[in-house]
């Protein structure tokens, strides 16, 4: 048992979003992953996507988000599967839903290293995506809860 | 239980849920200690030998109440669709 996160929910726990919802979602993530009640299984693609936006952000707050993935990264642990068993995954996903999948390589990798990893529990704060839709009909439990948007987008998956 | 299949060649993987177990990431060499028809699989060198830290969340929380807010869209990493 343990939980994957995506690069989106990564990001959101290294910096301060402006919209007081969204960050108050990274404020009870932060307080959930305190309880420690599942050990985090890391991907380096969730690593190197929050790294690589990062870059894309102003200096003072890049130095301090990159100090809190430091800190996150300490207690984490790193997936035991590898890219080529993540990618198997992946295109087991994309060849089962086939043209309902809409979701986009990136994001597939992510539920797909998920499933490869043995999760059971996927964490995403993009409902946009499809993702969390997406690892919710692999039968993960997705964090936060699934929402609406998120119920169409599986309505969708299933056909 | 968790299972493999040994190919023809006599290749086989290791179950995520053994790797798991073993807390065995990519590049960790495995020892086979055979005894009969039985097999103790021990990490013999891991790939990630760093000492586990406890991450203190409080901190960064409070760190991140305190640290300047960019626009939420700074914050997504949105993707083209492919559909």
């Amino acid at each position: 048992m343990s939980f994957y996160p995506d690069a989106n929910f990564i990001l959101r726990l290294c910096v301060r979003s402006e919209d007081p919802e969204a960050f108050s979602r990274s404020e009870r993530a932060l307080r959930w992953l305190a309880r420690r009640e599942l050990p985090v299984s890391v991907s380096p693609l969730a690593v190197y996507e929050a790294r690589k936006h990062l870059c894309g952000l102003g200096q003072e707050v890049r130095r301090a988000g990159e100090e809190r993935l430091s800190q996150y990264l300490s207690e984490w642990d790193s997936v035991v599967t590898g890219w080529a068993e993540a990618i198997d995954s992946a295109l087991a996903l994309a060849s089962e839903l086939r043209e309902r999948l809409a979701v986009d390589s990136a994001d597939t990798l992510h539920v797909g290293w998920a499933v490869a990893e043995e999760c059971t529990m996927f964490g995403s704060f993009d409902s946009a995506s499809g993702a969390r839709a997406l690892a919710y009909a692999r039968g993960l439990r997705v964090w936060p809860e699934m929402t609406q948007e998120d119920f169409q987008q599986y309505a969708r998956l299933k056909g | 239980m968790l299972t493999s299949t040994v190919s023809e060649q006599g290749q086989t993987t290791v179950p995520a849920g053994v790797r798991k177990a073993l807390k065995a990431p990519p590049g960790t060499v495995l020892a086979w200690a055979v005894n009969g028809a039985t097999a103790e699989v021990v990490p013999l060198r891991r790939a990630d030998e760093r000492r586990r830290r406890r991450c203190d969340y409080a901190a960064c929380l409070k760190g991140l109440k305190e640290s300047p807010a960019v626009p939420d869209h700074l914050l997504v990493i949105r993707r083209s669709r492919e559909m």
